[in-house]
């Protein structure tokens, strides 16, 4: 009996050990099936950011939002990595930096091109800026 | 913050009149704070660095978001965000400083021309003095491109390494940035 209960400690201690070195090791997650914590017009969430950027920080920063907007500007960088910025309202715009698995379709995305595309918050600058974006709808 | 926002906006507004003024919304930044015996990488990348340099006066200004930085581990990157650099009350980190050598960089001459810069760094809430070397290439009478690396130790910037991971999370941070520019659009 006590040796089955050994067993099952060193097991649940092993499987312990291997859930944390994969908690560890886990890579970036894409944010694909996640639900948006926010679904925002582009002017909009620049607005907001615009007029109370603490507010906004708090608000939407390290979230998961959902941008609905046209493209204004698209560009790669010399590693071929793509750049596409959301047109607002005014000169700010929301800059969008695509994971690894949605360059090939974020590629397909032309300027004046009405798109919904979701990625993390992380503050603004002159832009808005969103990471790990994916491209949700462009039609 | 909002100060060196504003500082650039009016950089950006009030370009037009030399046309010497450029500006990038997707320059790299790179650290590595690896220690040198430490089993893995500590490094991060961010892609969305906000930079103007006026060419006119030599004036140089940079910001970044925190969490824009990429790790190539997620937990890595959560505990940067919240243990180490606190980018929920500090989200931004910025430089402001001017290049002291720019009156020997020829803009009417293309080519890569050795800079020096100097000015204040801002991350965690903390400002500190600092000065770098980089490269400057100048291509058709403007500035395309800057590069530089340089080294903060994180101690200046009062960001904390807990002594368990001493041995993996170097004091010091190696800093690289490199900036493609494109000339302002006069308004």
């Amino acid at each position: 009996m006590k040796k089955k209960i050994f067993l099952a400690l060193g097991i649940m201690a092993l499987a312990g050990a291997a859930f944390g070195f994969y908690l560890f090791n886990k890579p970036h997650q894409s944010i694909l099936n996640d639900k948006p914590d926010f679904v925002v017009e582009s002017a909009a969430i620049i607005s907001e950011f615009e007029t109370n950027e603490d507010a906004a920080n708090k608000k939407f920063n390290g979230k998961v939002i959902e941008v609905a907007g046209i493209v204004s500007e698209k560009s790669k960088d010399e590693l071929g990595k793509l750049n596409i910025t959301l047109q607002g309202a005014d000169i700010a715009g929301i800059g969008c930096v695509f994971e690894k698995a949605a360059q090939s379709k974020a590629a397909t995305l032309a300027e004046g091109q009405q798109v919904r595309i979701k990625g993390i918050c992380t503050g603004i600058l002159m832009d808005v800026v969103m990471v790990d974006c994916v491209v949700v709808e462009s039609n | 913050m909002k100060k060196v926002i504003f500082a650039i906006a009016l950089l950006i507004s009030t370009s037009a009149v030399f046309g010497q003024k450029v500006l990038t919304k997707n320059g790299k930044v790179h650290f590595d704070a690896t220690s040198p015996n430490s089993p893995e990488k500590i490094d991060a990348t961010n892609d969305k660095t906000m930079s103007v340099i006026d060419a006119s006066t030599g004036a140089i200004e940079f910001a970044l978001l925190m969490k824009a930085f990429s790790f190539e581990k997620a937990l890595m990157q959560e505990h940067f965000n919240e243990n180490y650099v606190e980018s929920d009350k500090f989200p931004k980190a910025s430089f402001k400083g001017t290049i002291t050598n720019m009156s020997s960089i020829d803009l009417k001459k293309d080519g890569s021309y050795p800079a020096t810069v100097k000015g204040q760094m801002t991350l965690h809430g903390e400002t500190k003095e600092i000065s770098a070397t980089g490269n400057i290439t100048v291509k058709g009478g403007s500035i395309t491109a800057a590069k530089s690396e340089f080294s903060l130790m994180l101690a200046d910037y009062k960001i904390e390494v807990p002594s368990v991971v001493k041995d993996k999370v170097s004091k010091e941070a190696k800093i690289t940035v490199d900036l493609s520019f494109q000339p302002m659009a006069a308004k």
